[in-house]
């Protein structure tokens, strides 16, 4: 997996997103977006058909608690449709790109 | 001098349109009209008023006839068009029978001759105000019963839906994420539901009992009717065996005792009409049969994965309150690899050729590997069942070994990792796995090593991650836990070869104490928690699993083409 910053306001993952080491660069690279102010932005995932529930938690956890809006822009149909089987399509924003 | 006091107060909420084309008398009618409307617009002829009648969309028109450029006629027929109902009061000097026919024709309501004098003006108006006023309280009155029935089917619905929550609560599944390793030494077998009630009452129950000596004893109702007296019989039935199997006392168990006692409880709750189908069947511990007894069942199936699928038809006719005997049937499993019990909405549905599922049923069994493999197959066969669905898939588990890889790993982070990974590859290599499959499979993999490291392992309570999880250092505290551990995590990925497809089985089994295995899939789960998603990946991505009985070894599978 390798994840990127985009945009001031954007990041996007290409690749799958499987382990402990991936789960720790999403929330790297989420966190500093945060710290720096940043209340909204968005996610392009590119070609993951997954997303362990360590990673779910983070975001849960990013729109719930610290009240920050994410938009989840997801190429793969795979993916959105777990998040709508976990009933997050809305919490996160998901839409398909 | 005003009208007002002889029209009902109710006019003063309407609005008024009056079209004539001499000032004189649009001033003369304006004072007989002062305060007997809420607002009240004037028009100079037929066309100015058409269009004022368009734009102010007024509850009452009051027309002259003879006026240029359109006459009053005129108006009310283009009128008409727009609203055949709005009363329109005529006001004219003509006796031309043809002009009064016209008018007649066009829905006139009342009509005040010229010259004008307040006592039939008033007549008049009084007259389409009642109109309106009668109108007014009819809609209301209607509006009224609307919100009456709209609360009561409100009502009847949460009534229906809190029935339907209690009655689910009365269906138990004892194999729900267990196996049953019994049937004379000859298999280890998993048992799943599928229940798809076609009303919200449903006439289907069922459920599934360990019995004190370990064997599975099955029970599924198909009560007679629909709604909510054959879902009162149904849950009755599924309440007493429940009860009959909590009271049943450690040692052997006793069948034709259990039915006896059974059709004893339930016949004395029928009605003089009433019949009841359900079936009751034994899977023993120390055999390799099934006894069963049918009461009107459509046919258990068995499944041996080659020859012809066997049948075996219903002991008894449905339990009447008059019903006083019973026989029932012992047959060998052999080499029964399924088994499959159901109620007539499976059997009986059309399907879209027109047919009755029954003639596939045999077809898309020996198909299916799980649960979902059929109810899949049946939905490609069937558009909306006609009644309500229920069925209980059992299938062995422990088929003929194409290959096995077992790893053993300690309790660290980084070899849960390089696990998950390797093996999700492995999958790749040594299986016809499709990616979606294999990505899924690997997830779920991923899923069951953590929860091995984390709860089973470490020995990680809920509340303690979630503390973690919000501060952000879940990660470290693992990190900093796994260095005194010695724990180890075994996998063990199987290929079986099921006759007709592959099944991939992974077990993930840890070193910890376990936790409580349950009995019910807990429907209202929190989407927002933070954690505690695990499990329903796992069953997102595999065709069935279940847990060891102390709780610390999960057994998931996927099955798919050879």
């Amino acid at each position: 997996m390798q994840i990127v910053r985009t945009d001031p306001r954007q990041i996007t993952i290409t690749g799958n997103i499987k382990t402990t080491e991936d789960y720790l660069a999403i929330r790297r690279q989420c966190q500093d977006l945060v710290d720096a102010g940043v209340q909204a932005f968005t996610l392009r995932i590119q070609e993951s058909l997954s997303m362990p529930s360590s990673v779910i938690g983070y975001f849960v956890k990013l729109v719930k608690r610290d009240q920050v809006a994410i938009r989840m822009e997801i190429e793969d149909p795979r993916l959105l449709e777990l998040l709508d089987e976990l009933g997050l399509t809305g919490t996160f924003g998901a839409v398909r790109i | 001098m005003s009208i007002k006091g002889q029209v009902s107060p109710f006019s003063q909420g309407l609005t008024a349109l009056l079209v004539d084309d001499d000032a004189p008398t649009r001033m003369l009618l304006a004072t007989l009209l002062k305060g007997v409307f809420k607002v009240l617009h004037t028009a100079r002829d037929g066309k100015e008023g058409l269009e004022a009648f368009h734009r102010m969309a007024p509850d009452v028109v009051l027309a002259d006839q003879s006026m240029p450029r359109m006459s009053g006629t005129a108006m009310v027929a283009e009128i008409r068009k727009a609203d055949p109902k709005v009363p329109i009061i005529f006001i004219t000097s003509s006796m031309d029978t043809d002009i009064l026919v016209e008018a007649i024709n066009l829905g006139i309501s009342a009509f005040v001759p010229k010259p004008v004098t307040a006592p039939l003006l008033a007549k008049a108006v009084a007259l389409v105000a009642g109109l309106l006023e009668n109108d007014h309280l009819q809609r209301k009155t209607l509006e009224q019963e609307l919100a009456l029935l709209q609360l009561r089917e409100k009502y009847n619905d949460f009534q229906q839906e809190t029935a339907f929550r209690k009655e689910l609560g009365i269906l138990e599944n004892e194999f729900l994420v267990r196996s049953f390793e019994g049937t004379g030494g000859q298999g280890e077998w998993m048992a799943q539901v599928q229940y798809v009630p076609h009303d919200i009452m449903c006439g289907d129950s069922w459920s599934l009992r360990r019995l004190p000596d370990g064997g599975m004893l099955v029970y599924l109702a198909d009560a007679m009717g629909k709604g909510l007296a054959a879902a009162l019989t149904s849950s009755l039935g599924a309440h007493t065996f429940n009860l009959q199997v909590d009271a049943l006392p450690e040692g052997p168990f006793d069948f034709s005792l259990f039915i006896a006692r059974f059709i004893s409880r339930l016949g004395k709750r029928l009605l003089e009409d009433e019949i009841f189908s359900f079936l009751l069947a034994w899977l023993p511990l120390d055999a390799p049969v099934v006894e069963t007894a049918s009461f009107g069942m459509p046919p258990i199936l068995a499944d041996a994965g080659e020859g012809p699928v066997q049948r075996f038809v219903c002991d008894n006719p449905p339990l009447s309150p008059f019903s006083d005997d019973f026989r029932t049937t012992r047959r060998p499993l052999g080499a029964a690899r399924k088994l499959l019990f159901y109620t007539d909405g499976l059997n009986e549905s059309s399907t879209l050729e027109g047919e009755l599922y029954r003639d596939s049923l045999p077809t898309d069994l020996r198909g299916a590997a799980s649960r979902d493999q059929l109810w899949t197959a049946f939905q490609r066969r069937v558009e909306r069942p006609d009644d309500d669905v229920t069925f209980l898939f059992l299938a062995r588990v422990d088929l003929p070994v194409l290959w096995r890889e077992t790893r053993r790993i300690p309790a660290r982070l980084g070899a849960v990792d390089a696990c998950g990974l390797e093996l999700e590859a492995l999958l790749g290599r040594r299986t016809a796995l499709d990616e979606t499959a294999r990505d899924g499979l690997g997830t779920a993999l991923r899923e069951a090593l953590m929860n091995a490291y984390e709860h089973g392992s470490l020995g990680a309570e809920p509340h303690e991650k979630r503390a973690h999880l919000e501060a952000g250092t879940w990660i470290d505290h693992l990190l900093e836990r796994e260095v005194t551990s010695g724990a180890f995590i075994d996998v063990e990925l199987t290929l079986h070869d099921t006759g007709y497809a592959h099944l991939m089985k992974c077990v993930v089994r840890d070193e910890g104490p376990g936790f409580p295995v349950p009995t019910a899939w807990p429907s209202d789960r929190d989407p927002l928690a933070l954690s505690g998603r695990g499990l329903k990946m796992i069953r997102k991505y595999s065709d069935g699993l279940f847990l060891n009985e102390q709780g610390n070894a999960i057994t998931f599978f996927k099955a798919f083409a050879r």
